[in-house]
């Protein structure tokens, strides 16, 4: 018989086939599993730490790779008090959102309720070696701004039209005018005055003997000084004796008790010096005032500078008795803080006086109670009344910081040894901001002793637990920024004079012939310069445009003509017209899918280290 | 053709839910993303990670599915879960990360496991649909895995008792050209593609020997015709029920890495 | 295995079983009176053959000779002493506890699904289908509870034999009884050389029986008692072989058949082949058609086993129906059904084709047949698994068998309405408990002979090797198959662990099931 192929099994089992285990595959799997866990754990516990490394950091943090507890703490991610050992090693909380928010607003009170925004949640590492990890993503910026370029509101200037003299006359009509004469126009006259820098990407400060000298000061002279009575100046040797000057005698004439000069250079060393005087003698608070920021300024850069010793820098007693500073200034802050309690808030005040009175009519004392009507009865008026304002205005605040700074000049003047004290006291003043009622200011200071102290804890933690300190280079560059300002300061100091004790304030006659000489003095200066009363005023850019970005001139430079956004510069008459046509001028090229228009591209977020 | 047809899905219903939950996965990345900047570590990429976390380790846990497969599912559903949550579970790591290549040997690694556990998952399910219907139709002979070599050596004695007694030719042609191929088991992954690939040039000879056989041997050479062919069903057998035996030592192991990898990926951000 | 009570228990069974298989002495055979009617050259002949078959085995006062719910093998003829015959109370009384609830159909017996064709008698889940059930052997009527007693001369569990039915009431000895076992093949054997043996059974068929069984037809059931004697007198009983026809298409139709044991085929010629119907078994009837229309037959009737007929002549039938013209129109619309049910198979070859495949294989005796789809199963082994899972680890079916085109019918039991696996068990292990489906094996009593499994056609039943051993050193077996999965609230693992659903368990019974689930 034929043979076919079956249509099933050929041929039946006797018994049941064995069956396969049932984890024969997932036991196996397992075991890789768990090895492979094994092996990682056993890596990360003796220190290699690649292996679970989520990726490469950048260049620099290279040397701390393997070290995850120098930036993250356990359980709370990468700590902003970890990142500020290196990156803040002063303390000077310049890198978190509230100091971006006070130097983007100027208000303390906005900085103070600014959310906190980690290092970390904008500048994420565990890259790659070459990732940028300073550029952040726009969609940061857009948690608190706007999204696009396209809704970026008109640059503030242009929408407060402020006008504040940059302090010199100067119509860019006549120039471009001028300069057309001899045959130069377009482009090439704007940049024979506003050079591209070769050091920098933008352009070069205007200055005098670069750009102004070679029509204003034929010869090396911007112009004469009429004769002025003797008795009003300083003479010429006297100044000649405080040091070098860029003046030479031979230049002065004097004839029947007046003294001329025949040749005036620009900043010329005696003018100055007699400008200084002249103005210390007729407006002696407004010197005052100036002098006294400065000194300010002088003792708050100081201080800086001596905190600025990196926390890393101390051995582990020496940050134990930070921390003990630290600790009583907080609670001083609070108790003064607790002190204040009430007194600040006008409608709280009234509201315990409400309570102090009823509780007084309740305890039975007829005279006491009377007392208390009177009162209830007073503030029953003041009630009525328009509300006193919790703020005072802004004049009022200047009029008395000027008034509290002179007092403080007067009293280092009286009495030189209290001069740590009043230099307390002035830097004191300056911190104030108006608007800001004491209480917040003391918990503005408060909360940045906590933070400190935060750091320094975390500082003893770590030594503590044997974690190496951070390399001090950063550290450098903002000493640097801080000495400069210091310097600066010290030299601005030198250059407005110190008070002549004693001197007697004019009034009066003496006062009208002391400006009239001031007048005649400054003629040739007056050409330009703008004299407010008798205090020459400082020239510098009419209100930067930009405040809080950086604009770079040289790729713009390339591109287009500088009428295509300083539109209408030929025919400018006054200096404090701007000149600018304003961010719509910006969103014709920085568009969406065009050229980049991303924040970064010309706003910081961190203020720098020397605002 | 049969590889799409194959493809179609039992559950219809399942493939559509799953085509809906990928696109608002999507479409929530999205919408998120624009708003605010993505980040895995913390809020909706933090929330994919651990719906992906726990999918993996649910995928996992297929094997829990005995002895009842209740409470949680019955045995069909069970695997139909398996499938479409495993592709969602991709997605959402894939969007957890933010949808970018990733940065870092460990992330690699979590990554290609990742990729590599889904997409041999899915080349599972592509042999179960294409092998089956391969076996059913183009073979008449069913066998145990296990039992083939067995059976192949019983036909071998068959084929051994057929020829015992013959004329001297058709042993010879046995001999040599025959019974090697019928002694040895030859798996082949050209079954895959043609289960029944081969057999024509194979049977060729025997067929051709049919015409030189004298008359009473005729029938011989045709049963042995149906032994080879048998034969060469069990090596088709053989092979493609090998391939869905051993596809799965692609596919567990590197879930089970990836399980420890995973522990790793979660210990480091619970602890830093 | 069991405790050591249990096993001496068990071995006492054994070798008073053992004690059964020895074939019985030719003197006391010889004397009996049973095999008197054999004609005197041929009965040394006969006896010679029959002897293997034949056992004497005695029985003490108060021991069961036959348990209500076995299948039995065997007719016993009692040479002496008194038999008590008890009829338990409830029918819904089950071996071994509670029935567990089944959730899914995976193998609700067809009669139980909607739609499906009624059958008669058979046994299902649930006492309603068993409502009315043959009374085998026994002489009287018997009400549920009540009891009556056989003496010597008298024979019982013929019936169930012939027909391998359960045996539906316990015997019991009264007084010390010493019997004579008959089992089935020397039944046959005798009824076949000895026309007086034949008619001995067939008298007490016909009186004790044959009323009963006529009465169970639903035709008959209205008629009045005179009239079923009459007809009792003239049936005539009948047997076929395997394979012969009964009846043939076309040829002019003299009787009436009812089915008393086994299965028949109902098939129409097409063509050149046989388009297959339907199937008769126990209980059922063909026929009508000549008695209501006077025509010829409409299919042909065929054998599929051993079958046991009632044959009522035509005109005799006629003459007693004609008072009764209910049962006329019961007949016309059993006939109009029929002769749907032939026009569907013939306008859907494909139904026939499925019956005819069930029919050749066997599977239409199975109430609950695993059939795996090749096309999408993946050979996971999970079916098999879950099987072992729910079985101590040890699995109960293998993945081999037939198949029929990409179907694959594995080697698990099928759970045949007659069982045929039954019959040759020496301790009884192996039961289906009245009103029940599954047929189960009772690992404490099994002794491993491996009857069951030589005896199941398909070779369901498998012989597992357990760590004990046996006094000679070999490892104890025991017989081990299907139990769909008793017990198991979540019912058989193998379809519901499937992750594909390539496993389902069907009914040949229901073809329209059988139909949509093949496709």
């Amino acid at each position: 018989m034929a043979r076919h192929v079956r249509w099933g099994t050929p041929g039946k089992s006797d018994h049941y086939p064995p069956l396969r285990k049932p984890w024969a595959f997932l036991a196996p799997s397992l075991l890789l599993g768990g090895g492979i866990l094994g092996l990682l754990l056993v890596s990360w516990a003796v220190g290699f730490r690649t292996p679970v490394s989520p990726g490469a950091v950048i260049g620099p943090h290279a040397v701390i790779e393997a070290r995850c507890e120098e930036c993250h703490t356990s359980r709370r991610g990468v700590s902003d008090v970890r990142c500020q050992r290196c990156h803040d090693p002063s303390g000077a909380g310049r890198l978190n959102n509230a100091a971006h928010v006070l130097f983007g607003s100027g208000d303390p009170k906005k900085a103070a309720a600014a959310p906190k925004v980690d290092c970390a949640r904008c500048h994420v590492d565990h890259r790659g070696r070459t990732a940028a990890i300073t550029r952040v993503d726009e969609g940061h910026c857009a948690q608190c701004h706007f999204r696009s370029f396209s809704a970026h509101p008109e640059f503030a200037v242009l929408r407060t039209h402020a006008t504040e003299s940059p302090g010199v006359e100067f119509p860019h009509e006549k120039h471009v005018a001028e300069l057309a004469k001899q045959g130069v126009a377009g482009k090439d006259s704007c940049v024979k005055c506003h050079e591209p820098s070769s050091q920098s990407r933008d352009l070069e400060p205007i200055a005098f003997d670069r750009h102004c000298a070679s029509c204003h000061a034929k010869e090396g002279s911007v112009g004469i000084v009429e004769p002025i009575p003797q008795a009003e100046l300083i003479a010429p040797d006297a100044v000649a004796a405080r040091g070098p000057v860029n003046f030479r005698l031979d230049e002065f004439e004097t004839s029947r008790g007046r003294i001329n000069k025949t040749v005036v250079r620009h900043k010329d060393d005696w003018v100055l010096a007699n400008l200084r005087k002249m103005r210390r003698d007729v407006d002696p608070e407004g010197f005052g005032i100036e002098r006294g920021a400065l000194l300010a300024r002088e003792s708050q850069l100081q201080r800086k500078l001596a905190l600025s010793a990196p926390l890393a820098g101390l051995d582990l007693p020496a940050l134990e008795s930070r921390e003990a500073a630290l600790d009583l200034e907080i609670k001083g802050a609070e108790a003064r803080i607790a002190a204040q309690g009430g007194a600040a808030d006008p409608p709280t005040g009234l509201a315990r006086l409400d309570e102090v009175l009823s509780a007084v009519g309740r305890s039975g004392d007829a005279a006491a109670k009377a007392e208390g009507a009177r009162l209830q009865g007073e503030v029953d008026a003041l009630r009525g009344a328009p509300a006193v304002p919790a703020v005072l205005p802004a004049d009022d605040v200047e009029a008395r910081t000027k008034e509290l700074l002179a007092l403080l000049d007067a009293v280092d003047g009286a009495d030189p040894t209290l001069k740590t004290r009043t230099q307390d006291l002035r830097r004191r003043l300056l911190a104030y901001n108006p608007g800001e009622v004491g209480v917040e200011m003391l918990t503005r200071v408060r909360d940045q002793r906590m933070a400190e102290r935060a750091r320094v804890r975390d500082e003893i933690g770590l030594r503590q637990a044997g974690v190496a300190s951070p390399a001090a280079a950063l550290l450098a560059a903002e000493q640097r920024a801080v000495r400069d300002a210091l310097a600066e300061t010290r030299r601005r100091l030198k250059e407005i004079g110190e008070a002549t004790p004693g001197a007697p304030v004019l009034t009066g006659e003496a006062k009208a012939a002391r400006l009239q000489a001031l007048g005649v003095l400054t003629a040739a200066c007056q050409k330009c310069h703008v004299l407010d009363g008798p205090a020459m005023l400082p020239v510098r850019p009419a209100h930067a445009v930009l405040v809080r970005a950086t604009f770079v001139h040289a790729p713009h430079l390339l591109q287009a003509d500088c009428t295509r956004c300083h539109a209408g510069v030929e025919k400018s008459k006054e200096a404090t017209e701007l000149n600018f046509k304003g961010v719509a001028s910006c969103q014709e090229c920085h568009r969406p899918r065009s050229v980049r228009q991303d924040c970064q591209s010309c706003h910081h977020y961190h203020p720098r280290a020397m605002p | 053709m049969r590889a799409t047809q194959v493809l179609r899905p039992k559950q219809p219903r399942n493939f559509l839910a799953t085509l809906g939950v990928s696109a608002v996965l999507l479409l929530v990345h999205a919408v998120a993303s624009r708003l605010v900047p993505w980040s895995p570590k913390r809020g909706l990429g933090l929330a994919f990670g651990i719906v992906a976390a726990l999918a993996f380790v649910f995928e996992m846990s297929y094997p829990a599915r005995r002895p009842a497969a209740r409470p949680l599912f019955t045995a069909r559903n069970w695997i139909q879960v398996h499938v479409y949550l495993g592709v969602v579970a991709l997605l959402a790591a894939l969007i957890h990360a933010g949808l970018a290549w990733p940065r870092g040997g460990f992330g690699w690694w979590l990554f290609l496991l990742s990729a590599w556990t889904t997409l041999t998952g899915l080349l599972g399910v592509w042999l179960q649909k294409w092998i089956p219907p391969a076996l059913a139709e183009g073979l008449q002979v069913e066998a145990l895995y296990e039992r083939i070599p067995a059976l192949v050596e019983q036909l071998l004695a068959e084929a051994d008792a057929l020829m015992a007694e013959t004329s001297d030719v058709l042993d010879r042609f046995y001999r040599t050209e025959l019974r090697g191929r019928l002694a040895t088991l030859a798996p082949s992954w050209g079954f895959l593609l043609d289960v029944r690939g081969g057999r024509e040039r194979a049977l060729e000879p025997l067929r051709r020997m049919v015409g030189f056989a004298e008359a009473e041997e005729k029938a011989k050479v045709e049963d042995l015709m149906s032994i080879y062919t048998e034969k060469m069903e069990l090596d088709a057998q053989y092979s493609l029920q090998r391939i869905l035996r051993q596809w799965l030592w692609l596919h567990v192991p590197a879930a089970g890495l990836l399980m420890g990898l995973l522990v790793i990926h979660v210990l480091t951000w619970v602890w830093y | 295995m069991s405790s050591p009570v249990d096993k001496a228990a068990l071995r006492e069974r054994y070798e008073r079983r053992l004690q059964l298989m020895v074939p019985a002495d030719m003197g006391q055979l010889r004397a009996l009176p049973l095999f008197s009617g054999i004609p005197e050259k041929a009965r040394e002949k006969v006896i010679e053959k029959v002897r293997k078959y034949i056992h004497f085995c005695s029985f003490a006062p108060g021991e069961e000779v036959l348990r209500e719910g076995d299948y039995g093998d065997s007719a016993y003829y009692i040479v002496d002493g008194s038999a008590e015959v008890v009829l338990k109370k409830a029918v819904a009384d089950t071996e071994g506890g509670a029935r567990p609830k089944v959730r899914g159909g995976a193998h609700v017996p067809a009669a139980q699904r909607p739609g499906a064709r009624p059958e008669g008698q058979m046994l299902g889940r649930g006492a309603a289908t068993s409502s009315t059930v043959i009374l085998s052997a026994f002489p009287a009527e018997i009400a549920p509870g009540g009891r009556t007693v056989l003496g010597a001369g008298e024979i019982f569990g013929e019936i169930s034999a012939l027909s391998r039915y359960p045996i539906s009431a316990t015997v019991r000895a009264e007084t010390s009884l010493s019997l004579l076992q008959i089992r089935l093949p020397g039944l046959r054997m005798l009824s076949a050389s000895s026309k007086e043996f034949k008619k001995f059974l067939d008298t007490r068929y016909r009186e004790r029986t044959l009323a009963r069984h006529l009465r169970s037809v639903s035709l008959f059931a209205e008629l009045d008692e005179p009239v079923i004697e009459s007809l009792k007198e003239k049936a005539e009983l009948v047997s076929f072989e395997p394979g012969q026809r009964i009846a043939e298409e076309g040829e002019p139709a003299e009787a009436f058949y009812l089915v008393r044991g086994g299965y028949v085929k109902v098939s129409v010629a097409t063509g050149t082949a046989d388009l297959a119907v339907t199937y008769l078994r126990t209980g059922d009837f063909a026929g009508e058609a000549s008695l209501v229309l006077d025509e010829v037959w409409p299919f042909s009737l065929q054998a599929l086993e051993h079958v046991e007929l009632v044959k009522l002549a035509k005109d005799d039938l006629k003459k007693m129906l004609a008072g009764f013209p209910g049962i006329q129109e019961e007949m016309w619309r059993a006939m109009v059904a029929r002769l749907k049910l032939r026009g569907a198979a013939t306008r859907n070859p494909v139904s026939s084709e499925y019956l005819q495949m069930a029919m050749d294989t066997g599977l239409i005796h199975g109430e609950s047949v695993l059939l795996i789809d090749l096309s999408t199963c993946t050979r996971c082994d999970e079916c098999v698994r879950g099987c072992a899972n729910a079985h101590e680890g040890q699995p109960r079916f293998i993945r081999e068998g037939e198949r029929y085109r990409n179907w694959l019918v594995p080697t698990a039991c099928y759970q045949c309405t007659d069982p045929t696996c039954m019959m040759d068990c020496p301790t009884g292990a192996i039961t289906r408990a009245v009103g029940t489906l599954e047929v189960q094996i009772n690992p404490a009593t099994c002794i491993g002979c491996g009857n069951c499994a030589a005896r199941c056609p398909w070779g369901n039943i498998t012989m597992v090797e357990m760590d004990e051993l046996r006094p000679d050193g070999k490892h104890v077996e025991l017989a081990s198959k299907c139990d769909l999965c008793f017990g198991r609230p979540e019912g058989p693992a193998c379809v519901q662990m499937c992750p594909h659903g390539s496993a389902v368990r069907v009914s040949f019974k229901d073809m329209e099931r059988v139909i949509t689930t093949l496709r």
